[in-house]
């Protein structure tokens, strides 16, 4: 029988979405957020993708994080090995990770710390905790457990110790290969997924294994699924929302590879950086029965190199990376930029500066793809705030990238790129697809930036066509591409340049506004945060504030209309993951300020009095902190 | 008309001739397509922003795009009616697929006639494309075209694309070489030849680069298939004549001509137009034309003394086929 170590000790503020289980009987719910953790390499995160997925395809929402130690190979029992996923399952479709998670299944309790340090639990959370390491005969750890328990006991959790590795031995040798899928077999009881559905789901992860290992992982799910039923008194019932036709289930990493297979894309060149890589992972699998190929470079320049050379010889090549790469690529992205070469960059958005958190989300590059290059370097920055926005996004950056001939920035982060939610399965369109450079002979006097004057779009040439051959210059050039430094010439070269983002402004449309059309604050995002801002303002809405929430898809050139819903709000304030100063700190005044991304732009665009709250914790934000900071605008209550 | 198996089986052999001029019009059409904007489809997305992705929808006035777009392309660009037919036959030819290039010619039927009905059919993607490439001066854009382009007015780059034709045709119907002006650019002509048919027709096609097979065997087609220049190959009922002229074989005409099977018995009666002593000529010919080795020639006891081999080679040939009298006549 499992020990209950400590037993609920009262009323316990819960997070929004964790609902107080109870220890007996079934509970239904409408949405229940939950963690795996491990340290790094026990399978923590196969266990808990695992789980998300198996609920999508029952028919719940869900979103899942991936929680992941910053080190390759941190030591083992430590807080910093903590390696896992979040997964927050609803009837109704879900947008973000939430607050807190109301139960934990813990491989040991130095992992399970580090969650609680960081207030990633949720009060009265049920922890299902591996118990070996409390009957440990070595002293250190058995001092450890004792230090451990004692400072969790500062919240009222529950904690029911679990035999997960004795468990896990009855079937297998090796604990680390096996205690993964005890636990999710575990979940799947406590519940109640579909164990025929698990079957076929670990038959499909291992299908690369032997038919040994894959029936082994079986019999663990199996075990543990039967161990629960036994050991454990309470089921959680989160029942799946209407049929929503075909879905599809994947990160945002996948949905960008597959996106830029439906836009067309022939090329993917890339050099391996956190979180970015899994993209190409993605492509390596499946690009190539597609026409297409993913070409490792020997380094981010080289990389973004080829992507410029293979898209000015005419194919469609896009290139993948983040912030230090991003850095790195800095002037072949100019060099785009001048030679007017349709170019789509994809950066999944880490903490910075220098190489930073790796592993860690934070939206800390939309300044820096704005303005990161020497001279004006006009691009298009667009923003999925969704997974599946990652996928429909590749094929709007494409297109727009060979109609302005311009470089398209996509900026997505690690909180997408690693997240796994549902999504309606897109149908793809053979209009997605990129239409070929027009080989056929230049007319006449043909020159290669032969820009119109109003709009300063041009007709891309491309190697090969008859009469199109031109030397392509970094340098300052005029419309045939000579090289010269008359001042004229440069200007107009800038205008023509900068003008092609306003030509694309007038196309834009205004953002919608979620919420009443006024009231006494907007919150404004960008990027993944748009469902935990959206949760949060309904709360506060909840509450009886007056909030509204717009969400910016477009950075560069912004969506037009801003000024004009701004002034509808007594109050604006961009909610974003990058960091601002905090009013009342020490030397912070309104003058020397240092904003959040968004914030800095929009005040220098717009001339509103935009006010920002951010935060860098590297984690994705809570729609609970978001709140606290919304309060704090109406003088309700302390920021988070 | 839906493609006989064999058809099929045939073209899949030529699939690099074929793919080469699908690519082309392909291409054609994605710039067509380009040049057009948007075209009008069932979708849950408006019609204009689909090529824009969902991710657009609501947030790009799909119209405004469209002329924001297309205002930058040539000033003489054609008009979008001229566009949109140009799109129609590429995409309409296109989606034909191998019944395009398939040719049955009625009993009694001109061989060339039929050919070259295909090609002009053919040639209206040319056309199409014509119309629309930037080098095409608006004078000279003739929608007329459309409907027919003659191979006579296929141009040299057009003639290199030409794809591959299966001709389904009677023996007695296989005068091949009214096919003689179509053999240009890369046009590969497979004749399936039913009945009856004269021993010798191809011979009077070899010229230099151009590949000219006489079979009783599909599997010959690969090497025909593999040429880069103009080719005609006549698969032929087994009393044939069978031989090849492959232009890669080398300078000589010996070279390239190899003759591998010569019927048992000469052409007695007219077949259609063709008159026994004019398939004999076509026999002799070939014969001429292949020069085998004397010592060949002699082992086949051949006839007389000259030391002349063309002499060697039609006494001989002429007395294996029977045709001792031509032989006194020539």
């Amino acid at each position: 029988m499992p020990t209950h170590v400590s037993a609920p000790t009262g009323p316990a503020e819960a997070g929004h979405d964790t609902g107080r289980i109870p220890l007996h009987g079934l509970v239904e719910l409408a949405e229940h957020t939950l963690e795996v953790v491990s340290d790094a390499g026990e399978g923590a995160q196969k266990c808990g993708q695992g789980f998300g997925a198996l609920s999508a395809r029952m028919g719940n929402g869900s979103w899942t994080v991936e929680i992941i130690p910053a080190e390759i190979q941190p030591p083992p029992r430590t807080p910093g090995s903590a390696s896992g996923v979040r997964i927050r399952i609803g009837t109704r479709e879900v947008t973000n990770w939430g607050d807190a998670a109301g139960l934990v299944i813990a491989f040991n309790e130095q992992v399970l710390l580090s969650r609680h340090r960081l207030d990633a639990l949720a009060d009265d959370a049920v922890i299902l905790l591996e118990k070996r390491w409390g009957e440990s005969d070595d002293p250190a750890v058995l001092a450890e457990w004792k230090a451990a328990l004692e400072e969790l006991s500062s919240k009222p959790y529950r904690i029911v110790l679990v035999p997960l590795e004795e468990q896990t031995l009855t079937v297998v040798d090796n604990p680390l290969h096996g205690k993964n899928m005890f636990a999710l077999g575990v979940l799947c009881r406590i519940y109640d997924r579909d164990l025929d559905r698990a079957r076929e789901q670990i038959l499909r992860q291992f299908k690369k294994k032997s038919r040994d290992v894959q029936q082994a992982n079986v019999r663990l799910l199996e075990l543990g699924a039967s161990w629960a039923k036994e050991n454990l008194d309470f089921q959680i019932r989160v029942p799946p929302g209407p049929e929503k036709g075909p879905m599809v289930v994947m990160n945002g990493n996948e949905a960008v590879g597959m996106g830029a297979i439906a836009s067309g894309m022939e090329l993917c060149a890339m050099y391996p950086i956190t979180p970015a890589t899994s993209v190409s992972h993605y492509l390596g699998d499946v690009f190539e029965r597609f026409g297409g190929i993913v070409h490792q470079a020997e380094d981010e320049i080289a990389a973004a190199g080829v992507a410029v050379g293979a898209s000015f010889a005419g194919k469609v090549a896009f290139t993948v990376t983040s912030g230090p790469g991003l850095a790195l690529k800095t002037e072949f992205l100019g060099l785009a930029v001048m030679t007017e070469t349709p170019l789509v960059v994809v950066d999944v958005q880490r903490g910075g500066p220098s190489t930073g958190l790796p592993t860690k989300v934070e939206q800390a590059d939309l300044l820096a793809v704005l303005f990161g290059q020497p001279g004006d370097a006009p691009k298009v920055v667009l923003a999925p705030a969704t997974i599946e926005e990652c996928f429909h996004c590749m094929i709007t950056a494409r297109r727009l990238a060979e109609a302005l001939r311009a470089v398209v920035v996509v900026l997505t982060d690690a909180n997408l790129a690693t997240g796994v939610t549902p999504f309606p399965r897109p149908v793809p369109q053979p209009d997605w697809q990129a239409t070929a450079p027009d080989g056929a002979p230049v007319a006449q006097g043909g020159k290669p930036y032969q820009w119109d004057p109003e709009t300063g779009l041009s007709t891309r040439f491309v190697p090969g066509q008859p009469g199109g051959m031109f030397t392509a210059t970094g340098l300052c050039h005029d419309e045939k591409s000579a090289v010269t430094y008359a001042p004229h010439v440069h200007q107009k070269g800038c205008t023509m340049r900068s003008r092609k983002l306003a030509a694309l402004q007038s196309t834009l449309q205004p953002p919608d506004v979620v919420g009443p059309d006024s009231g006494d604050l907007l919150v404004v995002g960008w990027g993944s945060t748009k469902g935990a801002i959206e949760e949060a303002c309904e709360r506060a809405r909840a509450e009886g504030l007056s909030v509204s929430s717009t969400h910016l898809t477009f950075l560069s050139p912004l969506q037009p209309g801003l000024r004009a819903i701004f002034e509808r709000f007594r109050r604006v304030m961009t909610v974003e993951i990058n960091y601002s100063d905090r009013v009342g700190d020490p030397f912070i005044t309104s003058e020397n300020r240092r904003m959040g991304q968004l914030a800095w732009l929009l005040r220098a665009q717009l001339l509103v009095d935009v006010d920002c709250w951010t935060r860098v914790m590297g984690e994705p934000l809570r729609p609970g902190q978001i709140l606290a900071g919304i309060r704090a605008k109406f003088g309700k209550g302390a920021d988070s | 008309m839906p493609s006989d198996d064999v058809d099929v089986r045939i073209l899949r052999r030529l699939r690099r001739s074929t793919d080469r001029f699908r690519s082309a019009l392909a291409l054609a059409a994605e710039q067509v397509r380009g040049m057009l904007g948007p075209l009008p489809d069932a979708s849950e997305v408006a019609p204009d922003a689909r090529p824009l992705g969902r991710f657009a929808a609501g947030r790009i006035d799909p119209s405004a795009f469209a002329r924001l777009v297309t205002r930058a392309p040539r000033d003489d660009a054609p008009d979008q009616d001229l566009l949109l037919a140009a799109f129609h036959t590429i995409t309409s030819l296109l989606e034909r697929g191998d019944a395009a290039q398939v040719v049955r010619v009625d009993r009694g039927a001109d061989l060339r006639d039929a050919v070259g009905r295909a090609l002009t059919d053919l040639g209206r993607a040319f056309a199409a494309a014509r119309l629309v490439a930037p080098s095409t001066k608006p004078a000279e854009r003739d929608p007329s075209l459309l409907q027919a382009l003659p191979f006579a007015r296929w141009n040299a780059a057009e003639r290199e694309l030409a794809p591959p034709l299966v001709v389904h045709v009677d023996g007695a119907d296989l005068q091949a070489d009214g096919l003689a002006e179509f053999l240009d650019g890369s046009l590969l002509v497979v004749l399936l030849v039913r009945e009856a048919a004269p021993p010798a027709a191809l011979v009077r096609l070899v010229t230099p680069g151009t590949y000219v097979l006489q079979s009783d065997a599909e599997d010959d087609l690969d090497a025909f298939a593999r040429h880069t220049g103009p080719g005609i190959a006549a698969i032929v009922p087994g009393e044939c004549a069978r031989f090849v002229h492959d232009p890669r074989g080398g300078a000589g005409l010996g070279d390239r001509l190899v003759l591998r099977h010569l019927p048992d018995a000469p052409p007695r009666t007219a077949l259609g137009a063709r008159s026994a002593r004019q398939q004999a000529e076509e026999l002799l010919q070939l014969a001429v034309l292949a020069q085998e080795p004397p010592a060949a020639l002699a082992a086949a006891g051949a006839h007389g003394t000259s030391a002349d081999p063309i002499d060697v080679l039609a006494s001989w040939l002429l007395g294996r086929a029977g045709l001792g009298k031509l032989e006194v006549d020539a």
